[in-house]
Formats: structure tokens, sequence, C-alpha cells
């Protein structure tokens, strides 16, 4: 084991008693019903994860996305109501654009805008994820035919309000005629599709800390819950949906680390294919299991199940769908050929 | 960790490339002359010649200790020849089991004079084993079996009857799992013992069962007063079922778990024409399935080599890996329209042809579906 992932272990089990006392249902409705924890976010941000994959020279902590991985799982297990994974993920994007990170929380919008020789921004980037809380927003922008990211101040900005699946806040955001507080040029290849993979792996390892969260919420309510004088746990048809449900949960979980670790092997593109088409399909598969071992209850807003079965759902769909990334593995893997298909599998 | 089970990472990095290419180079030439029904039947399928090609290559028993004919190679160099040969389409049944499991198991628990004389024989592809283990009144409740080991001057004398014996028509020696001693109150797990039987002794026949394919490859394999001699008993009398138990963390996780269908998607690419979203989407999706299983697959491979015993983790990759496999037919049925002939002159068809029919024993060879849910259920505490 390297300092870094004894350091990355450490953090995760930081962010995990953290949440494990912090996080309460009426948190998560709080936060859906647009009261955003400050007091939370701080200390999370206190933790030094907003920087993880920010190189130390540009004042970051330089880890890699493997050791990050359980943070982030973390994240998923407690469906924290603060945008912490989001934030660590632009700063990422910040420094790979040689721009410096910022403090607080950072949403990012996945649309393509145009900057004009003024500086000026054209164009709306939609469904902004967490922007309401952040004062900061990055978007792309095409200049002179180069990508470009652009920071910024959502004070500068027209926010309309967008239902989502998970609730938390979401908003289109207008930004024709605003100048962004700072703008630097991509690296070459850095296209719309690499900033997309970064929430895709991101959200990949928000499903599978879910999963295995929903998991342990199931087998406690089976093993509690009795009907015709026992608890239904002894039931096989349940004993065997559950089973379904930890595989589910450990295919996501496997599919995390391999999306991680191409993150660090500059494929992130692959490992967002590769993960969100298999821990996209674990979400579906497991909240319909999840669902149905808790009967009635679990369709109740006042159950917590649904705080988690709204994430997955939210999480496949909202970097573009699972559906759309396996779409691009299989144009891939079917512009490669028949004869190509293993030796890609096996490559390390 | 995100699940009761352990996942942790394990990649085989490219310095197993070298070995890799090798092993393609070796089984290209082979794959030429098969057809595609033979190519479907990958480790299923028996070749006694070609099993003595992959030993002369050194690729049976490789991890083994060099005083028994092995390379002592590594378990992940093992794992990069079998995937590659099972990915060919190679047939392996002819040292199949010899290599995945009776070697391993005399190595464990047999006599050292049967390691000798055994072992390098594994090695060289020439000696084919079978398993006796299910039971016409025993099936997934295996520990019922009922046939019967009695002990006799020199030896034992066996009794009985095993069902569904795959290969026991081309096999030299069995493993058989008998039921001993004379307590009958103990337990029905304790009192089972495992036993080497060669198939040419007097008293023991085999009678062929076709199966659903048309083809004979499992059988019936009768007991009438079979002697063993005592240095044939395979580990401690009456402790079989631990032996057993242990064998199969390995067994259930393995290429063949989830690649029996694999040489179906390259084929089915180059059919695909131009692929429309569908096509593309499902295309992706069986392809992220298979890596995300070969990842767990690969965890598991280096929790045994850390000396863990991963039981759980194993029968969720056979689940899944079973799943997966079965669903591969049908994924070319939905993007081409494939018919029902079966053609020799048309690769797709003729393997086709063989794994629509073949998949549904996918989730009861090796532990039935139910039987490995049960497992995974008993590790969630459900039971
Ligand atoms: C192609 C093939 C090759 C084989 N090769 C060999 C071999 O070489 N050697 C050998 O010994 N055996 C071999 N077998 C046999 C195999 O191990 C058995 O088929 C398997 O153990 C199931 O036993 P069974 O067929 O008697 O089914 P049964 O055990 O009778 O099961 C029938 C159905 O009932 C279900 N069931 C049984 N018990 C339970 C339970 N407790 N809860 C829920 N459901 C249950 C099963 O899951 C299954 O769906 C082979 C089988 C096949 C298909």
């Amino acid at each position: 084991m390297t300092t870094e992932t004894d350091i990355a272990s450490l953090i995760s089990q930081q962010l995990d008693r953290l949440l494990a006392a912090q996080v309460t249902p009426e948190k998560r409705k709080a936060v859906e019903s647009g009261q955003f924890d400050t007091a939370l976010w701080q200390e999370c941000e206190a933790l030094g994860l907003t920087g993880a994959l920010v190189p130390e020279s540009a004042g970051g902590t330089g880890l890699s996305w493997a050791d990050i991985a359980p943070s982030l799982m973390v994240l998923g297990k407690h469906a924290a109501p603060v945008p912490l994974g989001e934030t660590l993920v632009a700063n990422h994007v910040l420094s790979a654009a040689g721009m410096a990170m910022v403090a607080g929380p950072v949403a990012t919008g996945f649309d393509m805008l145009t900057l004009d020789a003024q500086g000026v921004l054209h164009g709306a980037a939609k469904s902004v994820n967490w922007a309401p809380v952040c004062p900061h927003i990055i978007v792309l922008a095409q200049h002179q035919g180069q990508t470009h990211l652009c920071l910024l101040r959502s004070s500068d900005l027209r926010l309309a309000a967008v239902n989502t699946l998970s609730r938390e806040p979401a908003v289109d955001v207008a930004c024709d005629g605003v100048k962004p507080i700072a703008t630097a040029a991509l690296p070459e290849g850095f296209s719309q599709t690499t900033l997309l993979a970064h929430f895709a792996v991101l959200h990949t390892a928000q499903i599978a800390g879910a999963l295995g969260h929903m998991l342990a919420l199931c087998v406690q309510y089976a093993n509690d819950r009795v009907q015709f004088e026992r608890p239904i746990a002894k039931f096989q048809a349940i004993q065997h949906a559950l089973a379904q449900l930890a595989s589910e949960a450990a295919a996501s979980q496997a599919a995390a680390g391999f999306a991680c670790s191409k993150a660090d092997a500059q494929a992130i593109e692959h490992g967002a294919m590769v993960g969100m088409s298999r821990a996209g399909r674990a979400a579906t598969l497991g909240a319909e299991i999840a669902h149905q071992v808790f009967g009635a209850i679990g369709f109740t807003d006042e159950h917590s199940l649904h705080y988690f079965t709204r994430r997955l759902w939210q999480w496949r769909a909202s970097a573009r769908s699972d559906q759309w990334w396996s779409e691009q593995l299989g144009a891939k893997v079917i512009s490669a050929g028949g004869g190509a298909v293993w030796p890609n599998i096996v490559a390390a | 960790m995100s699940s009761p089970f352990n996942f942790d990472r394990v990649v085989l990095s490219d310095a197993y490339d070298p070995l890799r290419q090798e092993v393609r180079e070796f089984v290209s030439p082979f794959r030429d002359t098969w057809s595609g029904w033979k190519i479907a039947h990958t480790w299923g399928g028996i070749d006694k010649e070609f099993s003595k090609a992959v030993g002369a290559k050194g690729w049976i028993g490789m991890t083994w200790p060099k005083t028994y004919g092995g390379a002592e190679r590594s378990q992940f160099e093992r794992y990069v020849v079998v995937e590659e040969l099972i990915a060919a389409g190679a047939p392996l049944a002819a040292h199949w089991v010899g290599d995945r499991q009776t070697g391993p198991l005399l190595m464990r628990y047999g006599s050292e004079d049967l390691r000798q004389s055994l072992l390098p024989r594994i090695v060289s592809g020439e000696l084919t084993f079978c398993i006796g283990l299910s039971e016409p009144n025993s099936g997934s409740d295996l520990a019922s079996v009922r046939s019967k080991a009695e002990k006799v001057e020199g030896g034992y004398r066996l009794n009985g009857q095993k069902i569904w014996t795959s290969g026991a028509h081309v096999s030299d020696f069995m493993i058989g799992l008998f039921r001993s001693g004379a307590d009958k109150d103990a337990p029905k797990h304790a009192g089972l013992s495992q036993f080497l039987i060669d198939m040419r002794s007097s008293g023991l026949s085999v009678r062929p069962i076709t199966d659903l394919t048309g083809e004979h490859h499992f059988n019936e394999v009768h007991f009438d007063n079979v002697f063993v001699p005592d240095n044939h008993l395979i580990g401690e009398e009456g402790n079989a079922w631990k032996q057993v138990v242990s064998e199969l963390a390995f067994e259930r996780s393995q290429p063949d778990r989830f690649l029996s269908c694999f040489v179906l998607l390259p084929m089915l690419i180059d059919e695909l024409g131009t692929p429309d979203r569908l096509a593309k989407r499902r295309v992706g999706e069986s392809v992220a399935d298979l890596i995300v299983l070969r990842e767990m697959s690969l965890s598991i491979l280096g929790q045994l080599e850390a000396g863990k015993v991963p039981a759980q983790e194993a029968a969720l990759v056979k689940d899944l890996g079973n799943t997966y496999e079965q669903k591969q037919p049908a994924l070319v049925r939905e993007l081409i329209d494939a018919a029902h002939d079966i053609r020799p002159s048309h690769t797709l068809s003729d393997a086709l042809g063989y794994l629509t029919q073949s998949v549904p024993s996918y989730s009861l060879r090796g532990g039935t579906r139910e039987i490995l849910r049960g497992i995974i259920a008993k590790g969630l505490g459900l039971k």
C-alpha cells in the first residue's frame, strides 16, 4: 500500500463517520426543498477532499481516482446532501485546464456553449445539478475552434429551477452575455464527452455505494419483518431476490473500481462506458428488488428508501444515460471489428 | 467497502502479453480447421490430440511443482492461458478436470505415489478424469449420496450408481464420492469419502446418455463390487465433504463460468452490417458485463492466491456469469435474423445452433442457480 492509499482510506473512514453522524432523512428532505446544510458542507470541506484529485503543485492532495473510490462510494452510501463528489470532480477539471481550484461547492454544466471574441458567452447550460447552492459554476465553451473551460460566478447568472428525480437542487442556466471570471483552453482531446465521463465515473461509484447500503437495509428489514409467523427472510423467494441484489451491488462495486482505474490511466471515457453501462443496469435492477422486498412501507415518503432509489435513477441518467454510455462502448467495439473484441477486453 | 463481499481489484499487467501472444499463435492454426459447432463447445469439447498439444506446450498443470512435471508458473499465468484458449473456442474437456480439479486435489490430499504416477501424465495431456458426484436420487442435495464404499482387505469395495458423469466414456479415472463407514446415525455430511477409481476396473460399467443436443457427453456409471486399493482413498476417510467444498471456490470463479458463449460475440459483430443504436447499446452492455465479470473473477483469484477461501464471492460470480452466458444466444437473435438452420458452411449458424441448445445446462452444472443463490443468501445472514 502506498502512503497515498493510506491517506485516502483514512479520509474515507473519516467521511463515513462524519456522514453517519450527520446525515438524517430530515437533512436529505431539507436539501430537496432547497435548504442547504452549510455547516455539513464546511465539515466535509475541512476533510480536504475537495482538492483530492488536484495535483499537490496546484494546492490539492494529488490523490488518484482509485485512491478516492472508497470515498465516492461512501457519498453514495449516505446519499450525502452535499455536492462533495461533484465539487472534487469540478476542481479536478479546473486543474486539467490549468486553472486554480476554488473554495466552496462547485457545479458543472455539461452543455457546450460558445465564447465570442469579446470573451462573452452565448448559450445555456441545462439541468445543472447543485448550481443553486454553489457560488461557482464551470461550463464548456467553444472558442476559435478549441474547447475552453469557463468559471462563472453564480450571482452573475439567471437560474431557472428544474425538477429532477433526486430533487436535489438543479437549474437551467442562461449564459447569454455573461463574462466568465476565468477561462482557459482545455488540453487537446478533452472533449465534452471527456467532461461527461468524469461525472459518469463519479456516479458509478455513488451507485455502488448506494446499492451496498440498500442491500444492508433490505437484509435488516427482511430479518425484522414478520409475515405468516416468520421473518420474510426465511422465504426462499426473498432470499434469492436479495442474493441478486447482492450480486448487482458487487458488480457495481467492481465496475466502479474498473472505471476509476481507467480514469487514472488516461482512459476515463472507456472507464465511464464500462462503469456506467454496468452500474446503470445494477441500479435499475437493484431499485426494483429493494422496493419489492420493502413492500408498501418502502413506497412512502416517510421511509428513507426512496432517497436512495431516486438517486440511483438520477445518477444512472444525469451525465448522459447508462444506455448512452452502452451505445458509445458498443459503437467503439463494433467499429473495431470482431477480431479485436477479445484483445481489447483483456488489454491491461 | 460497499457490499458485504470483497472484490478488491487485481490487474493482469502487460507483463503477461508475450504469453498471451504465444497462446494465440498456438491456437490459431487449429482454430482454422474447427467448425462453428466445434468452436461452440470450447472448454466442454473433448479432443485428446489437442489436449496433448496443450500439454506439450507446458500449459497443463503449469502451476504445479516441477517434481510432478509442472512448470511452477503463477495462477495468473494459468489464468491467461485458460482465458485465451476458451475465448478461441478451444476444446479443453479432455484435460480440463485433471488440470482444474483433480491435480490440485491430489496435490493436497493424494498419497505421494499417486502424485508421482499421475501428475506428470496429467501434465502431458495423456490422462482424462471425470467427476462422480451426482446420483439418480442425489442432485442438488449432494450430501445424500448413497453409493457405498465398504472396507475390505487391502482396500474398499464400491457399489452403487453415478449419473450425469461428463466424459466418463473417455476417462481414465474418476474421482468419486461414496458413503463409507458403518455409522448410520451420523449426520449426512459426515461419512463421505473420495476415491480415485480406474475406469477399467472390473465391475465398473459406463452407459451413455444422449443429451438434448444429440451428443453423447454424459453417462451413467455403475459400480458392482468394484475394488479400489487403500492408497486410492483421497484424503481422510469421512472427510470428503470438506475436501469437495474447498475445491468449489476455485471451480466457480474461473473464466469457464462466463466465457462459454464468448465465441458468438466476434461472429455477431462481423455480421451486424451497419448497426443501429439498439445494436450498439446491446453490444456495449454485453462487453461491459464481460469486463466486469472478468474483474470479479480476477479478484477472486487474487484472494485465493492470498490464502483466502472466498466461497460466497465465487458462488456470486458463477451465478452472474452463467446468467450472462445464457443471454448470449438471445443477443444474437435479437440483433440479427438468425434462423433455425444449422449450416457448417456458416460458422455463426453452426455455433449458435449448438449454443442455443446447450445454454440451459449452464445454470445446472456445477451447482444450480437456486443452490448458488442460497449460498449467497446464507452469506448475507438470511438463512
Ligand atoms: C451438462 C451437465 C453435465 C454434468 N456433469 C456432471 C458430472 O460430470 N458429474 C456429476 O457428478 N454431475 C454432473 N452434472 C449434474 C449436476 O451437478 C446436477 O444436474 C446438479 O447438481 C443438479 O442436480 P439435478 O439435476 O438432480 O437437479 P435437482 O437437484 O433435482 O434440481 C431440480 C431443480 O430443483 C431446484 N432445487 C433443488 N433443490 C433446491 C432447493 N433446496 N431450493 C431451491 N431449489 C432447489 C434446482 O435448483 C433445480 O432447478 C451435470 C449436469 C449437466 C446438466
